[in-house]
């Protein structure tokens, strides 16, 4: 990566950005870390590989600084969604491009024992979303740098398994959400992980009234991941950072991606962030909108 | 010294009584996740060197509790204690780290005020704990912070795992209680010590981070927290809580310092950036417990880098804070 | 500990006889709400099982109003506003159609049967309308029973 290096040390040296955001290495999986970087001499540090997991541009609002920042692919829609959101101007960074070819699954990695990365990710061990990526080089970087990454066929399909598990019925379905939902801690990372959950108050602040009790219970818990497959219904990049960051492997993305699935099926195709002109669904509606629910 | 020597089935056939009789909390895996969790029949706990996700912390400060509930009349309130869990308790294979983490928690709850739920849960426990000879992860820095993980002194008997088999012993009447439930002859252990880590860290920050409170250099200590719960809620010392209203119940909820809306007031957040908010979860264990009881509020058990989902290290931290230097010009911006 | 684990299915378990639907209505001020107070006058009765809330447009229902009806005791609720095309604020009810749309499937995800949510279109004029479709969304309710969830 002498070529992101390079590039980052020149963006500090002739004052460009502030702060380079990208990764660097770490002795612990996933054997790298987030790297803010301001000194030019420190952008040794940047490594770009296969443990690069992390979504950094989590790290863009509210920042201060002019930042040039490293993203993914499949991470680039969350800076489309937030500029269609008027969040996050696109001029406000500098968007370094790299290819990724795919990376680990955390939890894959430490359960096989590994010490370093994998030389070559084989699929066993790489991320769900990254066996069905049709977005491998980031578009609209500003800087690209190492190479481009050939479009492998994808392995998976994105909604694969979906329709059966959702064949349940409603009240099979309600018993295993509680279940599954009563090992949450309620620590909300992944809330503050994800690029797209930007508020400043989030609702589970809010105490008079309160929407969302706090206490850890089951349908509490229940009640407040419902009310966050509403907040990322139609805005839900799959980036899969919550579900890493969940310390109880909580499967976040099966209710997300069911959300995304519909709203594909119901709203021409819509895929958050793949498409800059096409407004995500809750901003927008179309009066030919299906309406066959309504009486 | 003569020690209680136990073999696995000796020690899986005894806690299968002690279950029977009383309620046992003990590292058990479901799903490949290993927590404290209530013995039931024929739950399988983790005798060997795993790291639970989770600390005991929770047996004693539950996440959540209530404290009362309340019924309003048309002229009165009427206040309803909440329902007494008074059973005892044997709290199974918790790690030196966390038996020590619940003595210095002691002096925070018998401080001003003598917390009488966290008293009495204390009181209800036998803790029996299972040395560490070695690190169980390389994420284990206790003995980095010079707490030696071959003794458990507050602990209620302890229990050492050899290659020939358990060595176990009692500190404690209770302790003495709770292991006749295992058969098994005194022999003569052998002498148990830890393997000590190369690196050592110096605690001594107090000064040093209250003199640099406004240093920049706090902005560099850890840019990539996200601000969520895990760190906190899976330290075994963490205790900081929250107590709000659940429709006519009044809880207490463990409350995170790295949160934005940790110390959130009507019109004002005073510590409105990220930086801040870490440097009050560094300073609440380094600088403000220490000045307070005389020990640090970090037992070196490792959960949180463990668990961080952005990788911080809390080791690298701390060394960090070590380098904390006085800010060039001026304070905080 | 028995406190963090408490609440979750400890909610009544009323019996389906004589089973009687707490049903919440969300009513648009320009059209809906108006329509009910037609039926009233013009002395069309229907099912007293509907509890009315007035709202400036359906457009202004957020989905929470929605989840805490359901969540405090209600069996079913209606969001009800001005036909496509009408809605004072002229696009309202448009984005209040996408809404619920996806609040529906969410419920459906997450098990709870969708039908416990019902969207409709009714004018200050049609009371005639409105007295049907309350007696139409009392009479699934009922069929659905009693709301146990959350
Ligand atoms: S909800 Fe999860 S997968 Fe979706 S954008 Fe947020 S962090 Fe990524
Ligand atoms: S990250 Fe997991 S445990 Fe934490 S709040 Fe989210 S779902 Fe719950
Ligand atoms: S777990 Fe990591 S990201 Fe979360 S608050 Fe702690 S240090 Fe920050
Ligand atoms: S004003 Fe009636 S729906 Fe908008």
């Amino acid at each position: 990566m002498e070529q992101l290096i390079q590039e980052a040390k020149k963006l500090l040296e002739e004052n460009k950005v502030d702060v380079v955001i990208g990764y660097r290495s770490s002795p612990l999986p996933p054997f790298t870390r987030p790297a803010f970087i301001r000194r030019p001499e420190d952008c040794e540090q940047l490594v770009f590989n296969c443990g690069s997991v992390y979504n950094l541009t989590r790290y863009l609002i509210g920042l201060g600084e002019k930042p040039a920042i490293v993203v993914k692919g499949c991470e680039q829609r969350g800076l489309v969604v937030l500029e269609q959101e008027n969040m996050l101007p696109r001029d406000s960074y500098l968007l370094i491009g790299v290819g990724c070819s795919g990376q680990v699954d955390e939890r894959k990695l430490r359960e096989g024992g590994f010490d370093r990365l994998p030389e070559q990710l084989s699929d066993e061990l790489m991320a769900d979303k990254c066996l069905y990526c049709d977005q491998h080089n980031t578009p609209d970087a500003d800087i690209f740098v190492g190479d481009e990454v050939e479009s492998v066929e994808p392995r998976t399909e994105r909604y694969a398994g979906l329709d059966e598990f959702f064949a349940q019925d409603y009240e099979e379905l309600y018993h295993h959400w509680t279940e599954v939902f009563s090992r949450c801690i309620r620590c909300y990372a992944c809330r503050n992980i994800c690029p797209l959950c930007y508020c400043e108050q989030c609702i589970s602040y809010v105490n008079m009234p309160q929407w969302l009790p706090r206490s850890v219970a089951d349908n509490n818990n229940y009640l407040f991941h419902m009310r966050r497959v509403l907040c990322m219904a139609g805005r839900c990049i799959d980036c899969g950072e919550c579900e890493r960051a969940c310390p109880v492997d909580i499967p976040l993305r099966t209710l997300y991606k069911r959300i995304a699935q519909k709203i594909e099926g119901f709203f021409y195709g819509y895929r958050a962030g793949n498409n800059r002109e096409q407004l995500p669904p809750l901003q927008d509606f179309n009066k030919d909108d299906s309406a066959d629910f309504i009486l | 010294m003569k020690m209680q020597k136990l073999s696995e089935d000796d020690i899986r056939a005894g806690l299968d009584k002690l279950s029977r009789e009383t309620v046992v909390y003990a590292p058990m895996e479901q799903e490949g996740r290993l927590d404290f969790r209530k013995m039931e029949k024929g739950g399988e706990v983790e005798l060997g060197a795993r790291k639970t996700i989770m600390s005991a912390k929770k047996l004693f400060l539950p996440q959540a509790e209530e404290l009362f509930s309340f019924k309003a009349g048309k002229h009165s309130v009427e206040m309803i204690d909440p329902p007494k869990d008074e059973e005892p308790l044997v709290l199974f294979a918790c790690r030196p780290c966390e038996m020590r983490a619940l003595e210095i928690m002691d002096k925070v709850f018998n401080w001003d005020y003598a917390d009488f739920q966290w008293n009495e849960r204390r009181a209800r426990a036998t803790i029996i704990v299972f040395a560490c000879l070695e690190p169980l992860t390389e994420t284990c820095f206790c003995n980095s912070l010079g707490i030696d993980s071959s003794r458990s002194d507050g602990a209620d008997a302890i229990i050492y795992t050899t290659a020939e088999g358990f060595f176990a012993r009692a500190h404690s009447e209770k302790g003495k209680k709770a292991l006749k439930v295992f058969v098994g002859k005194d022999e003569e252990a052998p002498e148990f010590t830890t393997r000590d880590f190369p690196e050592k860290f110096n605690t001594d920050l107090q000064e040093k981070m209250m003199e640099n409170f406004e240093s920049p250099t706090w902005k560099e200590i850890a840019p990539a927290c996200i601000g969520c719960g895990i760190c906190t809620f899976v330290c075994p010392t963490c205790h900081c809580f929250d107590i709000q209203d659940e429709g006519g119940r009044r809880v207490r909820l463990w409350d995170y310092c790295t949160g934005a809306d940790f110390t959130l007031m009507l019109a004002h957040q005073p510590r409105p950036t990220q930086y801040r908010r870490y440097r009050q979860k560094v300073m609440h264990k380094y600088s403000y417990y220490p000045t307070r009881f005389g020990e640090i509020l970090c037992t070196g058990c490792g959960r949180c880098i463990d668990q961080c989902p952005q990788n911080i290290d809390f080791r690298e931290v701390l060394k960090k804070c070590n380098r904390l230097a006085p800010a060039e010009t001026g304070g905080e911006e | 500990m028995a406190d963090a684990e408490t609440t979750a299915k400890t909610k009544k378990k009323a019996d389906r006889t004589g089973f009687e639907p707490h049903i919440i209505g969300f009513l648009c001020n320009w059209c809906t709400y108006a329509g009910a107070d037609l039926a009233g006058t013009s002395r069309i009765g229907y099912p007293t099982n509907i509890k009315a809330v007035r709202v400036p447009c359906s457009g202004r229902v957020d989905a929470m109003y929605v989840i805490n009806a359901l969540k405090n005791g209600a069996d079913g609720v209606l969001v009800s506003g001005c036909h496509p095309g009408d809605c004072h604020y002229n696009q309202g009810n448009y984005y209040a159609r996408r809404r619920f749309m996806i609040l529906r499937e969410i419920f459906s995800a997450m098990g709870i049967n969708p039908e416990r949510l019902q969207m409709s279109w009714c004018s200050a004029a049609e009371g005639a309308k409105w007295a049907q479709i309350v007696a139409q969304v009392t009479e699934k309710i009922r069929e659905l029973g009693p709301f146990e969830g959350i």
